[in-house]
């Protein structure tokens, strides 16, 4: 069957090579309709149980899931004339850019100010108009700093930052708002005042990263490309393998992206990264081109050539391909989105290349000339090949040292099981940027200087109607708020507790001593209908719901960091007693964070465990033998092993890209493993009888074995450019891509000989007894 | 064969009257409209018993009672409310003096700390006890505060009205860029209001749902406040509604309230 392919790719190599094009063309043109999808929530699906919560939360307290937060510092401080005026400006400014829920954008200007003067309760902004005098800002200092509400909020401790809270349709692209915030901060009038401006928030980091991503994958890709382009043409000295190989990536990329988007699907943060791993995967054709220069050599004729060449390799190929495709189609079994579109996506690109490897490549094969072969595989032969004499020694020293190898592998596993064990799994967007990019410095300036730009919301829930209205309830709430701001991680909480007590004092003619929670229930539910005439109605609903059996407690923490909000929630838990009045249900995008970073990172592991299991009973179906089967395991879990343990060792996070980054090594170690053992196996069975074991490892590190260094150096060298690209995840998917290929054919050419060396005994009986 | 044929006196007079009308009609302005609305007969005063419903988007229901009285019209109207549901804030008090120049008086008085407080709030469009309409829903606003254009004729329940786009003098000093008004051509009420924000989208919609004729004056029963933005709304019914019981100026002063 695959012969007739083969045989007819070769005879009419123009008609595939056609079809091939046009096809691409055909993929290629989805392109255009290209839509991406970047926020989190959507990692999981609308119906989990943390976002059908989350959005009641959202709903019974009138909340806005998405804030952008203009970051407003000054060195000699923000309460003068000029900046006054210029956030009055902005504010104005900001609520005509469409997206932004206008009536709900919180700055000097629009946050409500109650306060008593004598009799008098005033209610007014904060900041109805600029002020003139140096009384006026004297008064503004002193309502700002006397209502903890607006401190750390609305005014730094030090006086130098100010922020406008801006909230954003669900719609919206926070990138694009931003870039308008922007643009109205270019345009506006420099008056020389040393204002300093930032952006940050959740939906600016998650559509900048969106942004982002793409420009950076079309920069790297090529340049990846390029390089892979420059050594393929090192190893191989003539275009057309090169060119082949290259075509055929692309191939796989084009149609497997393009089939993804034209049946409109988005692409999310996971499935951006698929054309690396296709790049990766796809290189499996050097292994074609590999054979192919030592058989010409050897037969000198073209055509019996090619078809020699895929009578070998071809079983080892469709062996890879078929594993690699399941493993990664077996991720889309779990329920996280962007990982069932990511599995799926790359194993019909695998796919793909399975059915290249058969059509195009052969028929690129068939245009070389002959001539131009000749003068070319002079050197490709296992005597005269420097890389082949090398791999001989190697493979010589590691058959003959095989228990000293061993014992090394055993080593380096125990030290990487203890690495595991450091590891720390955790998410953080915003690092996702580098140090010095715009939002990680908004990010850090305004969680400096104010109380935190990541929000949570812990909702106290009490049994009966009007609960939150007793003085108890709203104590514990108290007490609890105390208790989570002694944590460094949390900058500011704010809840009804900080209502009813301002309301206290502004009603006792602003006497401190009166901020303090009243006795009577009635009271407080007074002053919370006279809140409702003075104030804005969201500043009461944002904290209580209607039948008052809910109070949300707004927790603002200093970092993105998934694992703060862990702690957060660990510190409620301690202080809840099981009897309590109260129970502390968790809400929020730093909530939801930790959960989605949760379920997809353990989800991703859960579904790489289950792949390597699919693997292993997949190899051992190729090679009809669960011995086989396993050995050829070994690479995939030693490479995975000693990876996670460096990671827990120089504590980096596991985080989003290093878990999709390992299962990377489903597609690379089991296919250096794949041919190795297929090839060593093939070559006893041409050789017949019981050939010396010694001679046939040896044979197979010198020759395939140089198909997979040249596999391996290619693609470390083809992703090492990626270090300098500007996004941390593509810095690492770079690093971890030439680690995992160096590590997987190092253990291959090295592990595997002294493994079969070790256990001949319990690997060959079988095969021997078979004749094979 | 009998053709009836029109008088040609009726036909004269047909078509004076026609055009006599006629300019009168069509010389009606915005702002004419929007004063007959402002100065329409409501009695002396009026005393009724409001309910409103304040309704979350997912539904959650908050529940106020209050007896309402009020005293004069349009810019010297004075109003005292008084809470009795929920329980916890019966007593409540909230009393407003509208002045033709200044800004209107507002006193609440607190009964459980017997504490009447004067407020002075610069924002006359803050929500009304978190519902979604605001003070000037509730005292008035004055007419030229806005420019009206009337922009044409709607029917809007089978009532043929006036509608009128009202822009106000003073952005600044308001949440929404500008509304239109649905007013009953044969009584002057306003049947129906839409308010839109400075992006141009919709803001909130007002809609009366009953309106009734009660001792020979037009009376809204029944009224709805959507905001079209939050899905929050509001349900005001107003019952008992009784004109000109003879409410002396005592009961509309801050002595009465601590009473």
């Amino acid at each position: 069957m695959t012969e007739r392919i083969v045989r007819f790719a070769i005879r009419r190599p123009r008609v595939v090579i056609w079809t091939v094009v046009g096809l691409s063309i055909f993929f290629g043109s989805q392109f255009p309709k290209i839509k991406t999808d970047t926020d989190p929530k959507h990692m999981l699906p609308a119906t989990s149980p943390v976002r059908v919560n989350n959005d009641k939360v959202e709903e019974r307290f009138e909340l806005h899931a998405d804030w952008i937060v203009l970051g407003i510092v000054n060195g000699s401080g923000v309460l003068n004339r000029n900046t006054l005026s210029k956030i009055a400006r902005l504010t104005d400014d900001v609520t005509r850019i469409p997206g932004v829920i206008a009536y709900d954008v919180v700055s000097f200007t629009t946050a409500d100010n109650v306060l008593a003067k004598g009799q008098d309760l005033y209610a007014r902004p904060l900041m109805e108009t600029v002020p003139a005098t140096s009384g006026e800002i004297a008064a503004l200092r002193s309502w700002l700093y006397e209502n903890p509400m607006f401190v750390d909020r609305l005014i730094s401790k030090d006086g130098k930052a100010t922020a406008i809270y801006v909230p954003i349709e669900k719609t919206a692209n926070g990138k694009v708002i931003a870039d308008r915030i922007r643009a109205i901060l270019d345009k506006d009038p420099k008056d020389g005042n040393g204002d300093r401006f930032y952006l940050a928030g959740d939906p600016v980091a998650r559509d900048t990263f969106g942004a982002e991503m793409f420009k950076q994958m079309a920069v790297f890709s090529p340049i990846a490309g390029m390089v892979m382009f420059v050594a393929l043409l090192l190893m191989f000295g003539t275009f057309i393998p090169v060119i082949a190989c290259m075509a055929v990536a692309m191939v796989c990329v084009i149609w497997a992206m393009g089939g993804t988007v034209g049946l409109g699907i988005p692409i999310h943060i996971m499935s951006s990264m698929s054309p690396v791993f296709l790049m990766a995967i796809s290189t499996d054709t050097v292994h074609i081109f590999n054979e192919f220069y030592f058989r010409f050599k050897e037969t000198g004729d073209r055509e019996s050539a090619i078809l020699d060449t895929m009578r070998v390799v071809g079983r080892p190929l469709i062996y890879t391909d078929l594993t690699t495709a399941a493993a990664f189609a077996s991720l889309a079994a779990g329920h996280i989105i962007p990982v069932r579109v990511f599995g799926l996506l790359v194993a019909f690109g695998t796919l793909v290349l399975l059915l290249m490897s058969f059509t195009l490549t052969p028929a690129l094969l068939s245009l070389l000339k002959p001539e131009r072969l000749r003068a070319l595989t002079t050197h490709e032969d296992l005597a005269e090949s420097r890389t082949s004499r090398w791999l001989a020694e190697l493979a010589r020293w590691s058959i003959y040292r095989s228990r000293s190898v061993a014992i090394v592998g055993v080593l380096l596993l125990i030290i990487s099981l203890v690495g595991i064990q450091r590891i720390r799994v955790n998410n953080n967007m915003v690092e996702w940027f580098k140090s010095r990019s715009d939002v990680r410095v908004a990010d850090r300036t305004i969680n400096r200087k104010l109380g935190g730009t990541a929000t949570a919301y812990l909702v106290a829930q009490a049994d009966e109607e009007g609960a939150v209205k007793h003085p108890d309830i709203l104590r514990r709430i108290e007490e609890m708020q105390r208790e989570l701001e002694k944590s460094p991680l949390v900058g500011k909480t704010t809840s009804i507790v900080d209502v009813v007590k301002r309301i206290n004092r502004v009603m006792h003619e602003n006497d401190p001593k009166y901020e303090v929670i009243p006795d009577s229930d009635n009271v407080v539910a007074q002053y919370l209908l006279l809140f409702s005439m003075v104030g804005k109605p969201r500043d009461l609903n944002n904290f209580v719901d209607y039948p008052m059996r809910q109070a949300n407690v707004w927790v603002q923490l200093k970092t993105w960091d998934a694992v703060a909000m862990h702690t957060v929630m660990k510190q409620v838990a301690g202080g809840t007693g099981v009897d309590d009045a109260i129970s502390i249900k968790p809400a929020g995008t730093a909530y939801f964070n930790l959960v989605w970073n949760n379920e997809v990172l353990w989800g991703m592991l859960y579904g790489f465990i289950l792949s390597c299991v699919l693997v292993l009973v997949l190899m051992a179906l190729c090679f009809r033998s669960l011995r086989w089967g396993s050995v050829a395991a070994l690479p995939l879990l030693f490479t995975i092993l000693v990876i996670y343990g460096f990671v827990g060792f120089v504590g980096k996070d596991f985080d989003m890209p290093i878990s999709v980054l390992s299962t990377l090594s489903l597609g690379l170690a089991t296919d250096f493993a794949i041919h190795f053992i297929g090839r060593f196996r093939q070559r006893r069975a041409e050789l017949g009888g019981n050939p010396p074991l010694d001679e046939v490892l040896v044979w197979t590190v010198a020759r395939p074995g140089k198909g997979i260094v040249r596999n391996a150096i290619l693609f470390a060298l083809g992703f090492s450019v990626m270090i300098f690209a500007a996004l941390t995840p593509y810095i690492t998917v770079g690093l971890f891509m030439a680690a995992i290929m160096l590590l997987s054919a190092l253990t291959t050419l090295v592990y595997l000989p002294a493994l079969v060396k070790l256990w001949q005994g319990w690997l060959l009986k079988k095969d021997v007894a078979e004749g094979r | 064969m009998t053709v009836s044929r029109l008088p040609t006196w009726a036909a004269l007079v047909a078509a004076a009257t026609i055009l006599i009308l006629m300019p009168a009609i069509a010389e009606l302005s915005g702002t004419d409209v929007m004063t007959r609305v402002d100065q329409r007969e409501v009695g002396k005063d009026q005393s009724s018993e409001v309910t409103m419903r304040l309704v979350t988007k997912g539904g959650d229901q908050r529940v106020r009672k209050l007896n309402m009285l009020q005293k004069g019209k349009s810019n010297t109207k004075k109003v005292l409310i008084e809470f009795s549901q929920p329980a916890d804030v019966r007593g409540t008090k909230f009393l407003v003096w509208r002045h033709p120049d200044r800004d209107d008086d507002r006193w609440l008085y607190l009964p459980s700390l017997h504490m009447v407080r004067r407020i002075s709030a610069a924002d006359k469009r803050a929500s009304f006890v978190g519902s979604d309409f605001v003070y000037e829903d509730v005292a008035g606003r004055d007419v030229d505060q806005d420019k009206h254009t009337l922009t044409g004729s709607e029917s809007v329940g089978g009532q043929d009205c006036y509608v009128v786009k009202s822009v106000p003098r003073d952005p600044r000093s308001v949440e929404f860029a500008h509304k239109v008004s649905w007013v009953r051509k044969d009584n002057f009420v306003v049947v129906q209001e839409k308010y839109y924000d400075r992006q141009g989208k919709p803001l909130k919609q007002l809609t009366v749902d009953d309106l009734d004729k009660i001792q020979g004056i037009w009376t809204v029963r029944k009224e709805t406040m959507r905001n079209l933005q939050t899905g929050h709304y509001t349900v005001v019914t107003w019952d008992k509604v009784k004109y000109n019981t003879g409410l002396g100026d005592d009961v509309f002063t801050e002595r009465y309230l601590r009473r």
